[in-house]
C-alpha cells in the first residue's frame, strides 16, 4: 500500500487532471449540440482547423523527415548545436513563435520584404500563414520522432542495401522509410494535434479572419465571449479529436511505458 | 579473376589492421581468428563499407580501393554480395522480395528481378517460402535466403561473415554442407569470416589466421591444423601445446617427463601433441555382424586413434603407444572427409551426445569424455582408451619432428 503521503497528492493531482475535462463533459449543452455543431461559424472553423492542420503536417512531413534523417544519419559540425536549436519551438511559447515569424515573414520581414517584391506574394494573416505557424510549431516533435526511429533501425541494414547495389536514394526509399514508418506514422499524428491546437503563433501571425484564418482554438476563444456555449461545444469536438489521438497512440506510448 | 589486397586501417582507439589476402577465382578463403582480430574489419573493407587508409583493393584487375590513387568504388558499384552475420533480411519486405532486391537495384525489371528471385529460393530449397516475411523464418531458412539473396546479384566476390554463428549445432551441420555445395558452384571469390575452425575446415581451400590485426599463418587448412603457428591456432584446432625445454641430444623435458624428439633444439621449445583422437571413443561396442562404414553408430569402445609407425614417435619416456595393428579412424583429417556425407564429423557427434548426458544428469559417462578431451602429460602412463598420437617440437623455427596422423579416411576396420 502506498503511503498517505504520496497516496493523497496523487489523488488530488489525478482529480485536477480530469475534474475539468469531466466538467466539460457535463456542461455541454447536449440538447442544442446538433445545432451548435451545424452552425456556419463552426464548420467553417472546423473545416479550416483541419485544412490547416493536415497542411501542416505534410510540410512537417517534407521538410522534417529529411531533417531528422541529417540528425540521425550523417555526422556534420555542430550538429549537437543543430538539433538542440531544432527543439526550440518544443519549448518556445507559441506567441513568442508567432511574433517571430512575423518579423520574418512580415510584409517588411527579414523574407517577406523580398517574397513580397519579387512574387507579390504577402503572407501575413492568410491561411497560408495558419499552415506556416502550425509547421513552425508541430515540425519539431515530428523530426524528434522520426530521428528516434531513425536512431533506433538498424544501419546496417543500409549498408545490406548499399551491398546489394542500392544507391543512398533507394535505400531511403526502400529499406529507410519502411522501417521507420511507425515513428513517422507517431510523429505525424503527433505534429497535427499540436498544429490543430495551435493558437498563439496563428493569432499573432494570421490573425483571426472568420472563414480565412479562424481555426478552432480561435473560434473556442471568441465564442467565450459572446456565447459560451458555442464554447463548450467547440471544446468538446477538440477533446473528443484530442482523445481519438490518443486511442490512436495508446498502443505505442503503452509499450514505450511498460519498457 | 582473383582478388588481391592489402589492407591497413586503423580503428577508432589504437587497433590497426594490416593484412593482406590474395585468392584465386573459384576458391574459398576463411578468415579465421579470435574476436577482435579484425576479421570482420577486412571484410567491410572488402565489401566497401569502410574506406582504406592504406593499401590496395584490386579484383580481376580493377582497383576497387586506392588511397593513394584517390580510388574508392563505393558498396553499390562493387560486384559483391554479402551475407552478414545476423542475415540482415529486411523485416519489412517478404523472402522473395529480399533476394528481388538486388537484382531490382541492378536494373532488372520488376517482374524479371522476381522470376530471378524466385529461381534462387529454389536452388537454396526454399521456393515454397517465397511470401514470409524474415520474422516467420527460422534461423537456417533466413541464412538460406541471405545467401540466395547474396548471390542473386551474381557477384563476382561473396563475402560471408561468420555464415553460421547463429545457428544451432544440428542445423550448422546441414547448412555447412549446404553452404559447401553452393561455394563449389560458385565461380568467383568466396572470402568467408569465421570463428570456428570447423567451418573453416570444411568449406575453405585457403585459411587466412587473423590475430590482432595481422597475418599470423596463410596456408591451406590441412596445413594450418597440423602445423598451427600460434598457441590461438594450436588452440583452435585441437592441438596442444605444451612448452618445454630441449636438453641437446634430441631430448626434450616437459613437466614432469622427458621425451626423445628427433631434431628437437636446445632451449625453450613448445611442444605439440595432437588432439587425443580417442576422444571419439564412443560407448557402444560395435554390433555383431560387422559395422557399417563410419557412418555406424555403432563404435569401438577402444582406442580409435589413427597412428604412425614414424620413428619420430616418442621413444623414451612414457607413454608408450599402443601397437598400431587395429587402425581404426573415426574422425578424420581436415577436408578428406567431414564433408563428403551427411554425417556430423565427430567433435559434433561427441559435443551432442556429451551435453545430452550432462542434461539427463548422467555423471559417469560424461566423465570419460572429460578425461579423454583433457591432455594428461605423458607422465601419467599409458591407458587403455587413451594415447596421445605424436608429438612435434617447435621452436622458433618450425621443426616438424612427428609424422602427422596418417591421413584418416572415415572408414572402419575392425
Amino acid at each position: 500500500m502506498a503511503p498517505a503521503l504520496l497516496l493523497v497528492p496523487a489523488l488530488f493531482g489525478l482529480a485536477f487532471l480530469l475534474v475539468p475535462l469531466l466538467g466539460l463533459v457535463l456542461r455541454a449543452p447536449w440538447g442544442e449540440l446538433p445545432a451548435q455543431l451545424g452552425s456556419p461559424e463552426v464548420l467553417g472553423a472546423l473545416r479550416l482547423s483541419l485544412v490547416c492542420a493536415t497542411a501542416a503536417t505534410a510540410l512537417s512531413l517534407l521538410l522534417g523527415v529529411p531533417l531528422a534523417w541529417l540528425l540521425a544519419r550523417s555526422t556534420f559540425p555542430g550538429k549537437r548545436l543543430v538539433r538542440a536549436l531544432v527543439t526550440v519551438p518544443l519549448v518556445l511559447p507559441p506567441v513568442v513563435g508567432g511574433v517571430a515569424l512575423l518579423v520574418v515573414f512580415g510584409r517588411r520581414g527579414l523574407v517577406g520584404e523580398h517574397l513580397h517584391e519579387w512574387f507579390g506574394v504577402s503572407l501575413p494573416f492568410t491561411t497560408g500563414a495558419v499552415v506556416l505557424a502550425g509547421t513552425f510549431v508541430a515540425m519539431p516533435f515530428l523530426v524528434v520522432s522520426v530521428e528516434g526511429a531513425l536512431r533506433a533501425a538498424d544501419v546496417r541494414l543500409d549498408e545490406a542495401a548499399a551491398t546489394l547495389g542500392a544507391s543512398r536514394w533507394v535505400t531511403f526509399r526502400r529499406v529507410t522509410l519502411p522501417l521507420v514508418a511507425p515513428g513517422v506514422a507517431a510523429g505525424a499524428v503527433l505534429a497535427w494535434t499540436r498544429a490543430l491546437g495551435e493558437f498563439g503563433a496563428t493569432i499573432t501571425f494570421a490573425g483571426n479572419f472568420p472563414g480565412r484564418t479562424q481555426t478552432m482554438p480561435l473560434a473556442v476563444y471568441l465564442a467565450m465571449e459572446s456565447n459560451p456555449e458555442a464554447a463548450i461545444v467547440l471544446s468538446l469536438v477538440l477533446l473528443l479529436v484530442s482523445v481519438a489521438v490518443l486511442a490512436l497512440l495508446r498502443e505505442r506510448w503503452m509499450g514505450g511505458a511498460s519498457r | 579473376m582473383t582478388l588481391s589486397a592489402d589492407v591497413r586501417v586503423t580503428r577508432a582507439g589504437d587497433f590497426t589492421l594490416s593484412a593482406a589476402v590474395s585468392a584465386p577465382a573459384g576458391t574459398v578463403t576463411a578468415l579465421l581468428g579470435p574476436n577482435g582480430a579484425g576479421k570482420s574489419t577486412l571484410l567491410r573493407v572488402l565489401a566497401g563499407l569502410l574506406p582504406l587508409d592504406a593499401g590496395r583493393v584490386v579484383l580481376d584487375g580493377t582497383v576497387y580501393d586506392d588511397p593513394t590513387a584517390g580510388v574508392l568504388l563505393p558498396p553499390e558499384r562493387r560486384p559483391v554480395g554479402v551475407v552478414f552475420q545476423d542475415y540482415l533480411l529486411f523485416p519489412h519486405l517478404t523472402a522473395l522480395d529480399n533476394v528481388a532486391f538486388g537484382p531490382r537495384c541492378r536494373g532488372l525489371s520488376r517482374a524479371r528481378s522476381r522470376q530471378v528471385a524466385q529461381e534462387w529460393l529454389d536452388r537454396v530449397g526454399l521456393g515454397d517460402l517465397a511470401g514470409r516475411r524474415p520474422r516467420r523464418l527460422s534461423g537456417g531458412q533466413a541464412q538460406r535466403v541471405a545467401l540466395a539473396r547474396a548471390l542473386a546479384t551474381e557477384p563476382r566476390l561473396l563475402l560471408l561473415d561468420e555464415p553460421l554463428a547463429a545457428l544451432d549445432a544440428g542445423t550448422r551441420m546441414r547448412i555447412r554442407t549446404e553452404l559447401r555445395r553452393h561455394l563449389d558452384d560458385f565461380g568467383g571469390v568466396a572470402v568467408l569470416v569465421t570463428h570456428d575452425p570447423l567451418d573453416a575446415m570444411v568449406l575453405a581451400d585457403q585459411v587466412v589466421v587473423l590475430e590482432e590485426g595481422r597475418v599470423v599463418q596463410c596456408g591451406a587448412p590441412r596445413e594450418i591444423a597440423t602445423r598451427p603457428a600460434s598457441r590461438y591456432v594450436a588452440d583452435l584446432v585441437g592441438v596442444n601445446l605444451v612448452p618445454g625445454r630441449g636438453l641437446g641430444g634430441d631430448r626434450v623435458a616437459l613437466d614432469g617427463c622427458a621425451l626423445t624428439l628427433p631434431g628437437a633444439p636446445v632451449g625453450d621449445v613448445l611442444v605439440a601433441f595432437p588432439r587425443p583422437r580417442c576422444a571419439c571413443a564412443p560407448w557402444r561396442r560395435p554390433t555383431r555382424g560387422g559395422p557399417g562404414p563410419c557412418g555406424s553408430s555403432a563404435w569401438s569402445p577402444r582406442w580409435t586413434g589413427s597412428w604412425s609407425r614414424s620413428k619420430a614417435l616418442p621413444t623414451s619416456g612414457s607413454p608408450s603407444p599402443p601397437a598400431p595393428s587395429r587402425t581404426w579412424v573415426c574422425g578424420s583429417t581436415p577436408g578428406s572427409g567431414w564433408n563428403r556425407g551427411p554425417r556430423r564429423p565427430w567433435s559434433t557427434r561427441v559435443r551432442r551426445r556429451t551435453d545430452r548426458l550432462r542434461r539427463s544428469g548422467e555423471r559417469s559417462r560424461p566423465r570419460r569424455w572429460d578425461r579423454h578431451r583433457a591432455w594428461r602429460p605423458p607422465s601419467a602412463g599409458p591407458r587403455r582408451g587413451r594415447a596421445i598420437v605424436g608429438a612435434w617440437v617447435t621452436g622458433e623455427r618450425w621443426g616438424w619432428c612427428a609424422a602427422r596422423p596418417r591421413a584418416a579416411r572415415p572408414c572402419w576396420r575392425a
